[in-house]
C-alpha cells in the first residue's frame, strides 16, 4: 500500500519542497548584498546566501532524483 | 525596529514556512501519520528538528543575555547540560523507546510499570507542555512588537495562525520539516554573525583581550561553587547528572522525533547526529553576547538587552532580518513541536486509554486534529496570564521543569536499567519525588539542587518499595529492560545457533 501510495503521487519530494525554500531564501540574501555600505557588511549577506543557496541546490537536486526513482514520499 | 529589507525577509521567512508547512498534509493519511510522521523519518530530518525544537527564543535572548553577564559558563547548557545526555539517549534510551513501538514516553511507562504511572506521568507532560505552548506564543507576541512594532496579541495570532494550521494538517511530517528548514536558517544566521562580530573584535584573540582584564571569568567553564546562579557543585549534579538526562531522555517534544524513525538505527543516528549540531549551538548565542561585552561601551542596564543590542549596532541591512528570522525560526520550531507533542500525549495516554479505546484510526486523526486547534487556542489566551505570573520567560520554564523532571528521570531510569523495580515503586517513586520537588521549591532553593534532590528521592522510594512488593513477571518485562534479553535463554540458543550456521 506504501508503494502503490507512492507511485500514485505526482507531488514533489520533500526535499525538493525545502530545497526550494533555501533557495528563494538565499537569492533575497545574495540581492541583499547591495544594501550594506561597508564591505564587511556584503561579506556577511554574501556568505549567509551562498550557503543557502547552496544548501538549497543539494537538496533540491537530491529530492528531484528520489522522485525521478519513484519515492516520491521518501525522506 | 526593524523595516524595509529586513522586513521583507521576515515575512516571506513566515510566509514561506506557512506554504512548506501545508505542503506536507498531503503526508497524512492515518493517525500514525499524524502523530509519527508515519515512522518513515530519516535520521537527518530527526537530527536537526531536535535541534531546532531544542533551541527556543529564551535560548536567544536569554542565552545572549547570560553569556554577557557570565561568560562561556553559559555554554555548559549545551555542552556539560546536552552531549553525554544525548550519548545516552541516542544508545541507552531510545532503543528501549523505538522497539517498544510507543508513541509517547508515558505510553512506555505504563507498558513497564502500571496505568497509573502512564497517567500522572502523562498528566505531568500533558500540562507542562500546554503552559509551554503559551509561554511561547507570549515570547513571540513580545519578540515581534519589540522588533516589527506589531501590538503583542497581532505576534500572537499570526504565530498561532501559521504554526497552528500546518500542524493541524501536517501532523509530525510538518513539523519535522519545517524545523529543518528553520534550523538552517538559525546556523547560517550564526554564522555570519559571528563572521562580523569576529572582524569587529579582532579575532578570538582580540576578543580575549578585550575581556578578560576586566571580567576573568568569562573565559572559565566552571564558576565558583558560591556563585548564585551557575555554582559548579550544582552544575554538575544539578544539570549534568539531572535536568540535562531529563531533558534528553525523557521529553515528549524530543523524543516523539525518534519514535517517527524509519528504523531502529535512524532513531539512534537521528539522536546522535543531534548531539553532533548540539556543539555548535553556542555560536548562535553565547558568542553574540561576548562580542557585545566587548564591543558596548556602556554596561548595559538589562543583560537581556545584549542581543537587540548587537543587531542594532553590529548586523548590516540583510543580515538583520536574517537573524530576526531566525529568532522566528527558535520560536516556531519549539511552538509545533510542543504543540504535536501535547496532542499525542492527550489523545493516546489519556482520551484512547482512558476514555474511547476502539474506535477507528480515522477517529483518532480527527480527535489529534481539533485538540491541535483547541491547544492553540488555550495557548494564545493563556499567554499573558501565564507568563507574567512569573518575573520573565526563563524563569518560568525552569519553574514548571524542576517540578517533575527529576522524578521522571529516576522513574525512567529504574525502568530500563532494573528489572526489578515494580509497578508500586514506579508509582510512589513518582510521586514521592514530585512532592520532594514542590516542597523544596517552596523553600526558594536553587532550582539545579531541586533538580538533584527529587531525583534522589524518587529513586530511593522507588528502590525500598520495589524490594518490599511482588518482582513483575519476566514476561511484562521483556524488550522494555536492559539486559533481559542477554538472560533469554531462548534468544541466545537462536543467536548461538545462528553463529554456527555461518548466518
Amino acid at each position: 500500500m506504501e508503494n502503490q501510495r507512492s507511485k500514485g503521487d505526482k507531488g514533489l519530494n520533500p526535499l525538493q519542497v525545502i530545497g526550494i525554500f533555501w533557495i528563494a531564501l538565499g537569492i533575497i540574501m545574495v540581492i541583499a548584498v547591495y544594501a550594506p555600505p561597508t564591505v564587511v557588511g556584503k561579506v556577511a549577506n554574501l556568505t549567509a546566501g551562498g550557503i543557502l543557496l547552496a544548501i538549497g541546490l543539494i537538496a533540491l537536486l537530491k529530492g528531484t532524483r528520489k522522485r525521478a526513482s519513484g519515492r516520491a514520499e521518501d525522506i | 525596529m526593524i523595516g524595509g529589507l529586513d522586513l521583507f525577509i521576515v515575512i516571506f521567512f513566515i510566509v514561506g514556512v506557512f506554504i512548506v508547512g501545508l505542503y506536507f498534509k498531503r503526508f497524512v493519511h492515518t493517525s500514525e501519520d499524524f502523530f509519527l510522521a508515519g515512522r518513515k523519518l530519516a535520521w537527518w530530518v530527526i537530527g536537526m528538528s531536535i535541534i531546532g525544537t531544542n533551541i527556543g527564543s529564551y535560548d536567544y535572548v536569554g542565552g545572549a543575555g547570560a553569556a554577557y553577564d557570565v561568560g562561556i559558563a553559559q555554554a555548559n547548557y549545551e555542552w556539560l547540560g546536552a552531549i553525554p545526555a544525548m550519548v545516552l539517549s541516542a544508545l541507552l534510551f531510545v532503543p528501549y523507546y523505538w522497539r517498544a513501538g510507543a508513541y509517547t514516553v508515558p505510553e512506555y511507562l505504563g507498558m513497564r510499570y502500571n496505568q497509573p504511572v502512564r497517567i500522572v506521568e502523562a498528566l505531568l507532560w500533558g500540562s507542562f507542555l500546554i503552559c509551554c505552548i503559551a509561554i511561547f506564543f507570549w515570547a513571540s507576541g513580545v519578540m515581534l512588537e519589540t522588533y516589527v512594532g506589531w501590538p503583542i496579541w497581532l505576534g500572537i495570532l499570526v504565530t498561532a495562525v501559521v504554526v497552528g494550521i500546518y500542524t493541524v494538517t501536517g501532523g509530525l511530517t510538518a513539523v519535522a520539516m519545517t524545523d529543518v528548514i528553520q534550523l538552517a536558517v538559525m546556523l547560517v544566521g550564526g554564522l555570519a554573525v559571528s563572521i562580523i562580530g569576529f572582524h569587529e573584535v579582532g579575532g578570538w584573540s582580540g576578543l580575549v583581550e578585550k575581556i578578560s582584564p576586566e571580567h576573568p571569568d568569562h573565559f572559565k567553564l566552571f564558576l565558583p561553587l558560591s556563585h548564585e546562579s551557575y555554582p559548579w557543585l550544582g552544575m554538575i549534579f544539578g544539570l549534568g547528572l539531572v535536568l540535562s538526562p531529563a531533558w534528553w531522555c525523557c521529553h515528549q517534544a524530543i523524543i516523539q522525533r525518534t519514535l517517527g524513525a524509519r528504523s531502529e538505527w535512524d532513531a539512534k543516528a537521528g539522536m546522535l547526529s543531534a548531539t553532533f549540531l548540539k556543539t555548535l549551538v553556542p555560536i548562535l548565542y553565547v558568542l553574540p553576547g561576548l562580542f557585545v561585552l566587548a564591543l558596548c561601551a556602556e554596561p548595559l542596564a538589562d543583560m537581556d538587552q545584549a542581543l537587540p543590542w548587537a543587531i542594532k549596532n553590529l548586523l548590516p541591512v540583510g543580515l538583520a532580518g536574517l537573524v530576526f528570522a531566525a529568532f522566528l525560526a527558535a520560536i516556531f520550531s519549539s511552538v509545533d513541536s510542543t504543540l504535536n507533542s501535547a496532542v499525542t500525549i492527550w489523545t493516546r495516554d489519556i482520551y484512547q486509554n482512558l476514555f474511547v479505546r476502539n474506535a477507528s484510526d480515522q477517529h483518532y486523526l480527527r480527535f489529534g486534529r481539533m485538540l491541535t486547534l483547541v491547544f492553540v487556542i488555550i495557548g494564545a489566551f493563556l499567554a499573558e496570564p501565564l507568563t507574567t505570573s512569573f518575573k520573565g520567560i526563563y524563569q518560568a520554564m525552569q519553574n514548571l521543569l524542576t517540578i517533575f523532571q527529576g522524578p521522571t528521570l529516576a522513574t525512567v531510569l529504574l525502568g530500563i536499567m532494573w528489572a526489578r523495580a515494580t509497578q508500586w515503586g514506579g508509582l510512589f517513586g513518582l510521586l514521592g519525588g514530585v512532592a520532594c520537588s514542590a516542597i523544596l521549591h517552596s523553600t526558594g532553593m536553587n532550582f539545579l539542587y531541586v533538580a538533584w534532590w527529587s531525583f534522589v528521592v524518587a529513586l530511593l522510594v522507588n528502590v525500598l518499595i520495589s524490594l518490599f512488593t511482588k518482582p513483575e513477571p519476566v514476561e511484562k518485562l521483556r524488550g522494555l529492560v536492559y539486559g533481559l534479553v542477554m538472560k533469554d535463554e531462548q534468544v541466545q540458543e537462536n543467536l548461538a545457533s545462528r553463529v554456527e550456521g555461518g548466518d
